[in-house]
């Protein structure tokens, strides 16, 4: 048959050709997608912004990051230097100034003209400018925090999803392993552990990781590595068995969907509130174990300081000089409660469930 | 009590057993990794004493022998004898101090577990409101504080300045400040838990039937709601009071009671190895028992739970 003639059998209506005409360009974009799909990360920060609470914590948090990034590089005191100890003698006028308070010396030098750059927090016992300390202390514990998150994310995310996807004889040997640890008494270990890695570390005082940091914090990163995992671990897995168990899953399966393009578009998004969540509450709880060790005298090492040395050396002289406590523990309070409450907002922002 | 709840409380006591073992290894082999003895001291000792001692606790076998004694006599309650307190057995350094930690823990616990019930649930059920959003504003504030600030703060309010209370005596007024300080954090938490789940039972159907055939606020909540959100404080109460037991080292030291946790921390600033080892493996134990019993409890309360 000719192309372009009709079947004298076919019920095809014969339209006039003048009904018909060309489409235009907006016509012709009419069936196209004007914005980018909105992606499941996009949807999440867009409700994570609109939650007030959230927002400002973050910005709190964001605002301390870049103080204790930049201002150690100009701060005209270091977090070490002893302002009141000369070659040759000491003078006590610095020690323990109240804020914004000078030593004997430096009121001389300002009498002269001279510009003193203030001592906004005071100075500590052993006359060091405490803002500096306490910004160097914030800096550490953060650290330490994030450290100890990242650690518990990389492990607890593989061996949870390892167990969840494998099932059968792996999960059941994986799992058994995960509750003998997490039946152990943390705190009891975490002093036993630090005890004993600081004593094997001190063959390594010269490595300047563990000279700078302290063999305590390094033990903190490995207790965590050994203990707090399992937490994670246990999560992730429920989280993949329980998504693995669900129509869409089924339905993508029948659908011909691979089992990569199943784990990247359907299981990493469920899980990852989860996993994000319970890594973001997982710095607060390191920041306070770490400070729990600083008043057990397991802490970094000195003269470094963190948030925990700081407010437990502190303590000694609540009386007489309590801002010494106050504004560290100020610090733990602020950063622990926004970490805290983004969290939260990361929770309610990521449930896919919430759309 | 049938065949299938025997076989989980079989399987539990098992697995319970495998983590005694696992940390009486992990700490036996941890403590020789330590370098020096038990015997060294800064006094120059006259080496065939210290063989001789070595000799008496059993130091100069091998290591694996050390360790299978060691953990053939942990299975038997036996700990060994304390290295630096005259003749005393580790037990009984255990056996002194537990009553005090028992005694704090449990009324911590006890504190806990009701005030953070109650404020839980008067949260949700004025959702909200006012009193919702202090109960939350505070349960989630205190929680930001380590207990150490917050204990250090309750001592200089009410002792140093207001002069209610004393630190290190033996009386039970003494014990009323750790008590508190050491319920907080778990309290917080309770409440927060309870609300949440008081206000998902809340939303629920079987509610809404009682609510329609004309049942009293206060009916509701006792009789139908009150079961079923407890059940989450159920399953944390149990790891939580030995959380509580094990942990409450800090607030010892600083409130300067007795306890477990400052033995234990004693003990290792003296190097005294069989009683950290004995206090870590009875924790342990206390831990993995207490642990068990909540499930055991939650089972019971919650009926339609199966073991899996």
């Amino acid at each position: 048959m000719k192309l372009g003639q009709k079947n004298p059998l076919s019920f095809q209506v014969d339209y006039d050709q003048r009904l018909f005409s060309l489409a235009n360009r907006g016509e012709k974009n009419a069936g196209q997608i004007s914005r980018p799909a909105s992606s499941f990360l996009r949807d999440g920060l867009r409700r994570f912004r609109k939650n007030r609470v959230a927002v400002v914590c973050s910005i709190i948090i964001a605002v301390l990051i870049l103080m204790i990034i930049i201002l150690p590089f100009f701060w005209p005191y270091s977090y070490d230097e002893m302002l009141g100890v000369h070659k040759d003698y000491t003078d006590a006028s610095y020690s323990n100034l109240a804020p914004f308070q000078y030593g004997t010396t430096e009121i001389a030098r300002m009498k002269a003209g001279e510009f003193i750059f203030p001592h906004i927090f005071g100075t500590d016992p052993h006359g060091r400018d405490y803002f500096i300390r306490v910004i160097v202390g914030t800096r550490i514990s953060l650290l330490v925090g994030v450290f100890a998150a990242l650690v518990v994310l990389v492990i607890g995310t593989i061996y949870g999803s390892i167990s969840g996807l494998r099932g059968g004889k792996t999960d059941l040997i994986m799992m058994r392993i995960v509750d003998v640890i997490y039946s152990l008494p943390d705190m009891v270990i975490i002093i036993l552990l630090s005890v004993i890695l600081n004593e094997a570390f001190g063959f390594v005082q010269d490595n300047p990781l563990v000279k700078t940091l302290g063999a305590n914090v390094i033990s903190i990163f490995i207790v965590f590595a050994i203990l707090y995992w399992v937490g994670m671990a246990r999560l992730v897995r429920g989280q993949i068995l329980s998504i693995k168990k669900q129509e869409f899953i089924l339905a993508a399966r029948s659908m011909g969907a691979s089992n990569a393009h199943i784990i990247r578009k359907h299981l990493i998004p469920n899980c990852m509130s989860v996993i994000i969540v319970s890594a973001a509450l997982q710095i607060p709880s390191a920041i306070f174990t770490e400070s729990y060790l600083s008043f057990l005298g397991l802490g970094v090492a000195k003269p470094m300081p963190s948030l925990g040395s700081l407010a437990s050396a502190g303590r000694d002289a609540l009386t007489l000089y309590p801002w010494l406590m106050l504004i560290p523990s100020i610090f733990i309070f602020v950063i622990v409660l926004c970490l805290n409450l983004i969290g939260d907002g990361l929770r309610d922002a990521f449930d896919p469930k919430q759309k | 009590m049938n065949s299938k709840t025997m076989f989980y409380i079989v399987k539990r006591l098992l697995l319970a057993l495998l983590t005694v073992v696992v940390v009486v290894t992990v700490t036996f082999w941890a403590m020789q990794a330590i370098p020096g003895g038990p015997f060294n001291t800064e006094k120059a000792v006259d080496p065939s004493i210290i063989i001789k001692l070595n000799a008496l606790y059993g130091l100069d076998q091998p290591l694996f022998i050390q360790y299978v004694r060691y953990l053939g006599n942990a299975i038997v309650w036996n700990f060994g004898v304390s290295l630096k307190v005259k003749n005393t057995a580790v037990m009984e350094i255990i056996g002194e101090n537990l009553p005090y930690s028992l005694a704090t823990g449990l009324c911590a616990a006890a504190i806990a577990i009701i005030l953070g019930v109650v404020l839980g649930s008067t949260a949700a059920l004025k959702h909200n409101k006012t009193a919702d959003r202090v109960i939350m504003v505070l349960s989630t504030a205190s929680v930001a504080m380590p207990s150490f600030v917050i204990a250090s703060l309750l001592i200089w309010l009410f002792v140093n300045t207001l002069g209610w209370a004393e630190v290190g005596g033996e009386t039970v007024a003494s014990y009323i400040l750790p008590v508190l300080t050491i319920s907080l954090s778990p309290m917080c938490y309770i409440t927060r838990l309870t609300r949440s789940s008081t206000l998902d039972v809340l939303g629920s159907d079987y509610i809404r039937t009682a609510k329609a055939k004309g049942v009293s606020k206060r009916k509701i909540l006792f009789k139908h709601a009150l079961r079923n959100s407890v059940t989450p404080v159920i399953t944390y109460a149990g790891p939580m009071i030995a959380y509580i037991i094990t942990g409450s080292i800090v607030v010892e030291q600083l409130f300067s009671i007795k306890g477990l946790g400052r033995s234990f921390v004693n003990g290792i600033s003296a190097r005294d190895y069989p009683q950290v080892m004995g206090t870590t493996v009875f924790l342990t134990f206390l831990m993995v028992f207490m642990v068990l019993i909540s499930d055991i409890l939650y089972k019971i309360v919650n009926p339609r739970v199966d073991f899996d």
